[in-house]
């Protein structure tokens, strides 16, 4: 027996204290508990307001639609006020990634909201300073940007879809041409095609899920579970059909424990079963031998590949986020081949996440490490003059060979906006304590591309700065108030007479406005690119049957 | 053998039983007297406000309406307390360089809050809903008694439990047509264990017992 495995004496029981007295003194507290409540009401106050605030019923609970955002994305939820405090979170019926459910994160916002360990004060080092001191100092260091266009100046920030906050990172590089914006998330990219993809579960007969969760950890998981049991409910045998789910999945998820067929394969055996999915569902023969590691799951590849060939245009096939670019393209390349895109799936390559108002933000092909890795050796050789780092952790998260850490000593002024202190704030020569969602202004994009604005429930708790203000800080004086910067951007791109009653619109129901979804027939786009897939996976290296398989998996959300 | 007992354990006996008994009631009468007394009912003591408000000029005087200053009583479970804007509508041509009403000028200039002393005020486990009261036909005096009278206001009413649950068994004893909600001089008459019947049908106040289970108050 392991002796040593608590503390000193933490195992023990002390003898001072026998194990009757111990009892009689636990009677005794239970007896005595009693007595407490013989007490009476204390004196206590009663407080009206100084002037009633408009619309609201003291007593009675308001609610209002907002949004809160899972991996980037917008999830319509409508929040509940008592006496202008935020107290609990349900999901809004009026919005597509919603329709009335939220997630437990998004229950468990409220949390993150009244977190006494949010950052509180603008910090300046270790000392308390406050916004003014800080916006001079950041005029002190822009005056000197401008004789070089800005070429100190650098912000790294997560994944955005923030419509308003990517105008405006934009518009900080129309000013200053030679400033870098760097994107770094450490759980990879949100959206790897760089496209919007949409499926319509209700539509689909025949699912096939390759390494995809998509009834719990997707950004539309409420919309999809919802759609999906829908599919699977039927009330009259003889005209309906349930749709069939099949899975391939390396590790056990929802959406497995879910599906008719399911097969547990390794992640980086994805892509073969890809490929000899495509090559079924093609007319052409079989050229080479079905490879050593997929022999054993020919029975299900032969079902599936039957069952989508025999409902072609009803059929949805579809992969995760851990999968590599190629995977994504040869699941596309299967999807036009069967017809569901416009039938079952819906892409919009023009949404992309970025809302009007810049190009796509996760852009294909972008490299975060590659661009993190750039702003290191800027940092080490003291290129970096003004960093502005929105939310995240580098100093924790980015991959230890960077050594972010040292290289961020080498910067002149360093600034971490953030809703918690954390390792990279440490090291920074600002603090700015960021505004939670409930407690600002800002916009976000759905799954679909339909966009929400996100409206505050309360004051700031603290010193809070929303990001709208803090970028607002490297291009504006004064600085607007996010409330005025979010509206501008969709007066701005509205310039209807109609815009008051369709903001105020928005801001009742929830949904600014739903993107009409024209499927888009996707050209020549994939083909180039699944030649090289397949390039690669011809080049599979010589097969070793006792491979250990490290994956890294986000049971949560990221934060944002 | 020698006696177990000496001759004198017959009187220590004695004096240790009645004793006992002594102590055992005197113990829960002295009890209930503190349970009942004003001391921790708070039933007619006068509190401490920041402005000696007095309904009886307001009410019973000037008679203005309880729903000009307690404007949600009919909607919502809380009845409201007038702002201190309310307050000044009138005493910004009235009593407007009173001294007793710097406080309030002084909240409206400086825009903090006036704190008044509650005075019914119920353990925050009790839920309580004065729309419900209001509509089913309960006039603000059964609860609150001769607001109209008082200069300063006191409690009239225990707030116990027990209090409670005497009307919500027999809520025919108190209910009152609507339209006597607010009038201050509403006595029950002798026809009430008529038209108190007449009335709970009316208001189609439940009846099945419910309204005396634990989870109605306790939620
Ligand atoms: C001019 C405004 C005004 C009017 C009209 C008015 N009240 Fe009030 N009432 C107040 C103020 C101010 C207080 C708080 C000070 C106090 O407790 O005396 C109060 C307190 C009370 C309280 C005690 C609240 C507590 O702290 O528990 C009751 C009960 C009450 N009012 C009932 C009534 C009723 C019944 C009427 C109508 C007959 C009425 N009031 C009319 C202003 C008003
Ligand atoms: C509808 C008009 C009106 C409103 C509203 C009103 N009052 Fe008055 N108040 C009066 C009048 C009239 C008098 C003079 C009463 C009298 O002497 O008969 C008065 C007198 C007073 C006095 C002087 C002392 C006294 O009782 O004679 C105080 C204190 C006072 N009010 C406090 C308040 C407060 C506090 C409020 C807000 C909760 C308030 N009043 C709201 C009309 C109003
Ligand atoms: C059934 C009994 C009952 C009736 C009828 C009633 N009240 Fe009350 N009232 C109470 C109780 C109990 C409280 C204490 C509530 C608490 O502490 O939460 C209270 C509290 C108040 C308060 C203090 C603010 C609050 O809501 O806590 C005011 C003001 C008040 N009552 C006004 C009125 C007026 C005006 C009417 C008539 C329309 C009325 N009440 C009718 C029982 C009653
Ligand atoms: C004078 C009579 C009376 C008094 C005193 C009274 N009530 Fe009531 N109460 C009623 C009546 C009548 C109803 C309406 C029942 C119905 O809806 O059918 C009611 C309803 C309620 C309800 C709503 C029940 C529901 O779910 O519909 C609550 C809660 C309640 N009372 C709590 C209290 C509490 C707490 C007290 C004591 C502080 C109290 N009441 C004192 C008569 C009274
Ligand atoms: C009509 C409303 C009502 C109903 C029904 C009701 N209660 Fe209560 N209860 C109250 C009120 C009001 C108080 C607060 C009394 C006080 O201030 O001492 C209370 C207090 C209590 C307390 C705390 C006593 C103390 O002094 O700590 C207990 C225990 C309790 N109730 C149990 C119950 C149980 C058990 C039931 C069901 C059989 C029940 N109550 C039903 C209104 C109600």
């Amino acid at each position: 027996m392991k002796s040593d495995e608590f503390a000193e004496g933490a195992s023990e029981w002390p003898d001072e204290l026998s194990r009757r007295e111990f009892l009689r003194l636990a009677g005794a507290s239970l007896a005595l508990a009693g007595v407490g409540a013989c007490t009476k009401q204390p004196i206590e106050k009663i407080v009206p307001y100084v002037k009633q605030p408009e619309g609201m019923v003291p007593g009675k609970p308001l609610h209002f639609a907002t949004a809160t955002t899972c991996n980037g994305y917008a999830q319509g939820i409508i929040v509940t006020s008592r006496e202008g405090r935020p107290v609990k979170i349900e999901g809004n019926p009026d919005h597509p990634a919603s329709l009335g459910a939220t997630t437990i994160w998004a229950q468990a916002d409220l949390l993150g909201l009244y977190d006494p360990d949010r950052a509180q004060e603008v910090m300046r080092g270790e000392n308390i300073s406050t916004w003014n001191d800080f916006l001079q100092d950041v005029d002190v260091a822009l005056a000197a940007q401008q004789s070089n266009a800005g070429a100190g100046i650098h912000i790294l920030t997560d994944t955005i879809r923030s419509p308003t906050l990517i105008a405006q990172l934009q518009a900080v590089l129309k000013r200053f041409p030679n400033a870098k914006w760097h994107r770094w998330n450490p759980i990879g990219p949100d959206s790897i095609n760089g496209e919007v993809v949409v499926y319509d579960f209700t539509k689909a007969k025949v699912i096939v899920a390759l390494d995809s969760d998509f009834l719990f950890m997707h950004p539309a998981a409420l919309r999809y579970a919802r759609d999906f049991a829908l599919a699977r409910r039927v009330a009259d045998p003889t005209s309906a059909r349930m749709s069939r789910l099949y899975v391939a999945e390396p590790t056990p998820t929802l959406t497995g424990a879910n599906a008719d067929h399911r097969i547990a394969i390794a992640a980086r055996n994805i892509r073969a079963l890809a490929k000899e999915l495509a090559v079924r569902i093609s007319a052409s023969p079989r050229s080479a031998p079905l490879p050593d590691e997929l022999v054993t799951f020919e029975p299900w590849i032969q079902t599936a590949a039957n069952d989508l060939v025999a409902n072609r245009g009803a059929s949805i096939v579809i992969t995760g986020n851990g999968q590599p670019i190629e995977v994504h393209d040869l699941i596309a390349k299967i999807n036009d081949q069967l017809g569901s895109v416009g039938s079952t799936i819906a892409r919009n390559s023009a949404v992309a996440g970025s809302g009007d108002a810049g190009p796509p933000i996760t852009d294909r092909g972008y490299n975060q490490t590659e661009s993190l890795g750039q702003l290191v050796s800027d940092m080490k050789t003291g290129d970096v003059e003004l960093l502005i780092i929105l939310g995240g952790n580098p100093v924790y998260d980015s991959p230890v060979d960077f050594d972010f850490a040292s290289a961020l000593t080498k910067v002149k002024v360093s600034v971490h906006h953030a809703l918690h202190a954390n390792e990279t704030s440490r090291l920074c020569h600002w603090l700015i304590p960021a505004a939670h969602f409930l407690e600002s202004w800002s916009d976000a994009v759905a799954f679909d591309g339909s966009i929400s604005i996100v409206q505050p429930l309360i004051d700031p708790l603290y010193a809070n700065i929303s990001s709208d203000e803090m970028i607002g800080a490297l291009i504006e004086r004064p600085v607007r108030s996010a409330y005025e910067i979010v509206r501008e951007t969709w007066r701005s791109t509205n310039p209807t007479p109609h815009f008051e009653n369709d903001w105020r619109r928005a801001l009742s129901d929830g949904v600014f406005r739903n993107i009409d979804f024209q499927s888009v027939r996707p050209a020549e786009l994939h083909s180039a690119e699944v030649k090289t897939a397949e390039k690669i996976s011809a080049e599979r290296t010589g097969r070793n049957p006792m491979f250990l398989e490290l994956l890294f998996r986000v049971r949560g959300r990221s934060r944002n | 053998m020698s006696q177990l007992f000496s001759p004198r354990a017959n009187v220590y006996s004695r004096v240790i039983i009645f004793g006992a008994v002594i102590l055992v009631c005197g113990g829960g009468w002295a009890t209930s007297e503190i349970f009942w007394s004003p001391y921790t009912t708070y039933v007619a003591v006068p509190f401490d406000q920041p402005v000696p408000f007095s309904h009886k000029h307001h009410v019973g005087d000037d008679g203005i309406d309880c729903r000009y200053c307690h404007n949600s009583v009919e909607k919502s479970r809380f009845a409201g307390m007038p702002t201190s804007e309310t307050c000044m509508t009138c005493h910004s041509q009235i009593f407007n360089d009173a001294p007793v009403l710097a406080p309030v000028r002084e909240s409206l200039a400086t825009n903090m809050p006036l704190k008044w002393t509650r005075v019914h005020d119920l353990p925050d486990y009790v839920y309580f809903d004065h729309s419900i009261h209001v509509a089913k036909g309960l006039g603000c005096s059964t609860c609150h008694g001769r607001i109209d009278q008082m200069p300063i206001t006191w409690r009239v009413n225990t707030l116990y439990m027990k209090w409670c649950l005497e009307c919500h068994r027999a809520p025919q004893r108190f209910v009152r047509p609507q339209e006597k909600i607010y009038d201050m001089d509403w006595q029950s008459s002798r026809s009430q264990s008529v038209d108190g019947f007449q009335l709970v049908a009316q208001y189609q106040i439940d009846t099945s017992g419910r309204l005396t289970n634990c989870g109605t108050c306790h939620r």
